[in-house]
């Protein structure tokens, strides 16, 4: 049982075993591992740098605001209302005379909070009930698949109206936190199924390939095929609509705050800013502005910084 | 079991594949029948080749076979045990018995495991089969059995060409040192100076290990070089079988002598007639009554349309022949001498 | 299009010019590190009448020689970087896009190897056959149809006026070959390159498109250019053929000589390493050991020497040019790369004897 297999002989082997593998270096082989190698590729894109520096400073504004600005962002000064940016303010102030540049910093923790918590939650959502549709495939993909198109049919506005004034009573004071929580929550709900939809393609065809078919052949089960031959190849897609999806969701929270279902007084975000400022672009200009441009660069960070983690993890095998 | 039992017997194997329509409410209205009736036996250390064109079922075939999809009807049996009533755990050990190597070299290893992980996960999945420890010094073992350089274990499946990621998936279906192999096309993918490396490598494997190959092929040259024995494969059904030289030299059934007489000799030298088959192939889903090659071959008579010709050598009659051939009027060939 | 001006080409010279001529061809991929040298020196020719095999693996550079020609090449990432591409005469590199889009489908056509993807999906094959006639003959839509249903028939569909509707899902794969030879020859070109047109086809149906190819080449005096990998193919129906390694003719001769007398050593490892279905079972096969050079660092001197069983140090040193091979054997028109072709072809065939093959 322990012999060794002798070596294949001819000149047919000991070519092949001489002969360069295309493309690889000739010096010998360190350990290696598929995320050493990302990060490899990843270290050399400045992408990846400017994307990173970007949402280190945000993720700093949103967990030490205070690092950046010592006014208290819910304080207004009435006789200041609508001053446009000067030396003591340099974002100006809004329409209750709060200084713009402590609110936008303020505002990241929650816009931050929202984007991530709805992104995370979609995906988990989306990938799991995707992953068990594209796999399965049968009636269990007929019913999930169902599931979502239902789901899908809800428009977002109604749907959000729907939810949250069924959670809160209008008028009714809600803690910070519980809100956002509820936010993420109608978030979720009624965007899962883009993600599902594309998990399912990408499981569908990794499912045909011929690897997953020499795996079953060896004898693995459904769980060894799909937490290591499917969900790895399936990833990639899934990664990428996250990073989009993340400055998508910050603004379906501006959309819900703007209709004053989501996030409000006191809570401050760039959506409740951005709702808060839109009926006076004339007059201040400023107030609208400032947190769009955190949002647009927010956004802009995270997509780039999804383009480059999607390039690193591709094996460009394909 | 001594050295003449077949290691593999397949007994009147059916698969078909419903044709449904609808799409709340499927409904079938119709069968492919994409192995409709074949039977065939393996022995240890023996080569069978199982030739065909695309659309005759072998590879529908490899797959039942390899249980990756349920038969519809038929047996087969392994080393003397119904293959087809294995579950569980002794479906599981019998896959250290038999094992496959794919046609595609870019699909059938997972772009994102190292060429270790894709080696070595046989021993993951049957830990029984070698302690932890020494998994990595088999895998490496495996990788210069075939030709490769065992340094190489980090590298990924891009990082190596076609012919060298055939070694790689038949490196991996050594792993447990199986009895026999199903090659599904295994070079019909790759270059012509490296398919002959690689059918040197499964020669040379065979020899040492004793494995016995079914090996599916549409190129007849390439069967003809590794088989000892050959079936001929059309629309689900084979229509010949017999060993090399019979297959070669006395061919009975007009399709195997179209198939012959179709591939082209690299040697303008020879000269050949060539037997015309005329149209496409028939839709499996609805093939012609009786036999099933009559719609395209150039002897078709009214008894070919009544009654399907049984895979026979009809001795006695005067369409004998030495190795069983489906069809009324079979004719071993007549020997052109080259000009 | 009818009516637009387009540049006419030089006046066809009097003096012999062949159909095609390409000469010292050269075409690069990519930029620094990555730059890789797909085609270096490439010449051949093809006049009326004839079938240049062009035979090669992959990475040889026959397909892209051939897009070329044609002036399909994608230019970035390629850039054709020397040589010229002479169609009676005329030069074509360099030559107005107009004129070239005007020689394309009238005097030179192409065909593929994956008919499927070469037809579009949605419309109807008669429509895509007729869609030529209707724009560059100004035909009617019911006689460009009509004049398809002939094309069709022409390349041996049978029922062609019924199926001249139907779509191109509706074919089997040796069908669709037939349509896209059918939409080559709509506007009668006098030069088919056909690249790798029977790979993906079963092997009853490719001796069947391979026969008719060269049926098409003699009734219309057309020059095919039939590139392949496929030993046996070319063996069948070439006049001539040319061996391509690593972006180079490696050796240019007419068939029989070819298969008798190679003078090149990949040539021989080639025809060693096929396997052939009247060889003598069993025995090995030779083949070519290691792998085809990348093209972003092809070896010095003669690209094969890596490879090369007799490989000497003038091989890492020289470059061998394609020269006319000398000797006893050589001269006829035997072209090869190779320092030593003169001793190989006088080695002559070193393959066993032809074997009795049967037929039905």
């Amino acid at each position: 049982m322990a012999e060794p297999l002798a070596a294949a002989s001819g000149p047919g082997s000991a070519g092949s075993a001489a002969g360069p593998a295309t493309g690889a270096g000739g010096a010998p082989d360190e350990v290696r591992g598929l995320w050493t190698d990302a990060w490899a590729v990843l270290r050399g894109r400045p992408r990846f740098w400017i994307a990173s520096a970007i949402i280190l400073v945000l993720l700093l504004m949103a967990l030490a605001p205070s690092l950046f600005t010592s006014v208290d962002p819910a304080v207004g000064d009435l006789a200041r209302s609508r001053l446009p940016p000067g030396a003591d303010a340099v974002f100006g102030h809004d329409l209750q005379g709060r200084d713009v540049y402590a609110r936008a910093i303020h505002g990241a923790a929650p816009s931050l909070a929202v984007g991530f918590l709805a992104t995370l939650g979609t995906m988990v959502v989306g990938a799991l009930v995707g992953l068990l549709a594209g796999y399965a495939r049968g009636w269990v993909d007929a019913l999930l698949s169902r599931l979502g198109e239902i789901f899908a049919g809800l428009p977002f506005i109604l749907g959000g109206i729907v939810i949250l004034t069924s959670l809160n009573a209008p008028g009714e004071l809600v803690g910070a936190g519980e809100l956002v929580f509820q936010v993420v929550l109608t978030i979720v709900v009624l965007t899962w199924p883009v993600a599902m939809r594309i998990m399912r393609a990408a499981a569908i065809e990794a499912s045909q390939q011929d690897y997953v078919k020499a795996a079953r052949a060896l004898g693995a089960g459904p769980g060894r095929i799909v937490l290591r031959h499917i969900l790895p190849n399936t990833l990639a897609p899934v990664l990428v609509y996250g990073t989009i999806q993340f400055g998508v969701f910050i603004g379906a929270e501006a959309t819900l705050s703007f209709l004053g279902i989501g996030l409000r007084d006191p809570v401050v975000s760039w959506g409740v800013m951005i709702a808060e400022a839109k009926d006076r672009v004339q007059d201040m200009p400023w107030a609208l502005f400032f947190p769009a441009g955190f949002l647009v660069l927010t956004v802009l960070a995270f997509v780039m910084m999804g383009d480059a983690v999607r390039d690193a993890l591709d094996p460009r095998g394909r | 079991m001594t050295a003449h039992e077949p290691v593999l017997s397949v007994r009147d194997l059916v698969k078909h594949f419903p044709v449904t329509r609808g799409v709340l409410w499927r409904r079938t209205v119709g069968q492919v029948r994409a192995v409709d009736g074949v039977s065939l036996d393996l022995h240890p250390g023996e080569t069978l080749g199982v030739v065909g064109e695309s659309g005759c079922g072998k590879s529908t075939l490899a797959q039942v076979l390899m249980r990756l999809i349920p038969p519809t009807a038929g047996t087969a049996t392994f080393e003397g045990e119904d293959l087809f009533a294995k579950r569980g755990a002794a479906l599981k050990a019998w896959r250290r018995d038999m094992q496959v190597v794919l046609q595609d070299p870019y699909t059938s290893l997972n772009p994102r495991r190292t060429v270790g992980d894709i080696v070595g996960e046989p021993f993951d999945i049957h830990p029984e089969v070698a302690p932890r420890g020494d998994r990595r010094r088999r895998v490496q073992e495996l990788l210069e059995v075939v030709g490769l350089n065992p340094e190489h274990i980090h590298r990924y499946p891009h990082q190596f060409s076609g012919g060298q990621r055939q070694r790689i998936g038949i490196a991996r279906a050594l792993a447990l040192r199986p009895k026999v192999i199903v090659c599904d096309e295994p070079v019909s993918a790759l270059d012509v100076s490296i398919q002959a490396q690689v059918l040197n490598l499964l020669a040379d494997l065979q020899r040492e290990l004793g494995l016995a190959y079914l090996f599916i092929a549409h190129d007849l040259g390439v069967v003809r070089h590794l088989c000892d024995r050959v079936a001929v494969m059309y629309l689900g059904s084979i229509v010949e079988t017999g060993t090399a030289q019979e297959i070669y030299t006395r061919a009975s059934h007009p399709y195997t002598q179209a198939l012959l007489s179709s591939v082209p000799v690299p040697d303008p030298s020879v000269r050949r007639e060539r037997l015309r088959v005329s149209g496409d192939v028939p839709d499996p889903a609805d093939p012609p009554s009786g036999c099933r090659f009559r719609t395209r071959c150039p002897k078709a008579q009214p008894l070919c349309a009544d009654q399907g010709p049984a895979l026979e050598t009809r001795p006695g009659t005067e369409h004998a022949t030495d190795h069983p051939t489906a069809c009324h009027y079979a004719e071993p060939p007549h020997l052109v001498r080259p000009a | 299009m009818i009516g637009v001006a387009v540049p006419d080409g030089p006046a066809p010279s009097r003096s012999v010019s062949r159909l095609l001529e390409v000469d010292d061809l050269r075409v690069e991929f990519g930029r620094g590190p990555d730059r890789a040298s797909v085609l270096n020196g490439v010449g051949y020719h093809v006049d009326e009448g004839e079938t240049l095999a062009v035979l090669g693996e992959s990475g040889s550079g026959k397909s892209v020689t051939a897009q070329t020609i044609m002036g399909i090449l994608d230019t970035p990432p390629g850039r054709i970087t020397g040589g010229s591409v002479r169609f009676r005469g005329e030069e074509l590199l360099g030559a107005h896009p107009e004129r070239r889009r005007l020689l394309r489908g009238e005097s030179m056509a192409m065909i593929f190897q994956d008919a499927l993807s070469a037809l579009n999906p949605v419309y109807s094959v008669g429509f895509q056959i007729a869609e030529q006639f209707r724009f560059r003959r100004g035909m009617s839509r019911r006689d460009a149809m009509a004049r398809a249903a002939e094309m069709l028939d022409l390349v041996r569909i049978p029922n062609a006026a019924q199926r001249v509707r139907e779509y191109p899902h509706q074919f089997s794969g040796g069908m669709r070959q037939r349509v896209m030879i059918a939409m080559a020859l709509a506007l009668d070109p006098e030069l088919l390159i056909a690249d790798e047109p029977t790979t993906a086809l079963d092997v009853t149906v490719q001796a069947q498109i391979t026969e008719l190819l060269d049926e098409l080449r003699r009734e219309r005096g057309m020059g095919l250019i039939l590139i392949t990998h496929d030993l046996g193919v070319v063996a069948e129906v070439a006049d001539r053929i040319a061996v391509m390694y690593a972006g180079r003719i490696v050796e240019h001769t007419d068939a029989a000589t070819l298969y008798a007398r190679p003078a090149h050593p990949y040539t021989r490892g080639l025809m060693d390493s096929v396997p052939r279905v009247d060889d003598v079972a069993g025995a090995p096969l030779r083949p070519i050991p290691g792998l085809p050079p990348s093209l972003t660092a092809i070896p010095p001197g003669c690209p094969f020497h890596p490879r090369c069983a007799y490989a000497q140090d003038v091989c890492v040193e020289e470059y061998p040019p394609l020269r006319e091979v000398g000797g006893e054997h050589g001269g006829h028109g035997h072209q090869a790369a190779c320092h030593f072709a003169e001793q190989f072809v006088e080695e002559g065939p070193d393959r066993p004897a032809t074997q009795e093959v049967v037929s039905g």
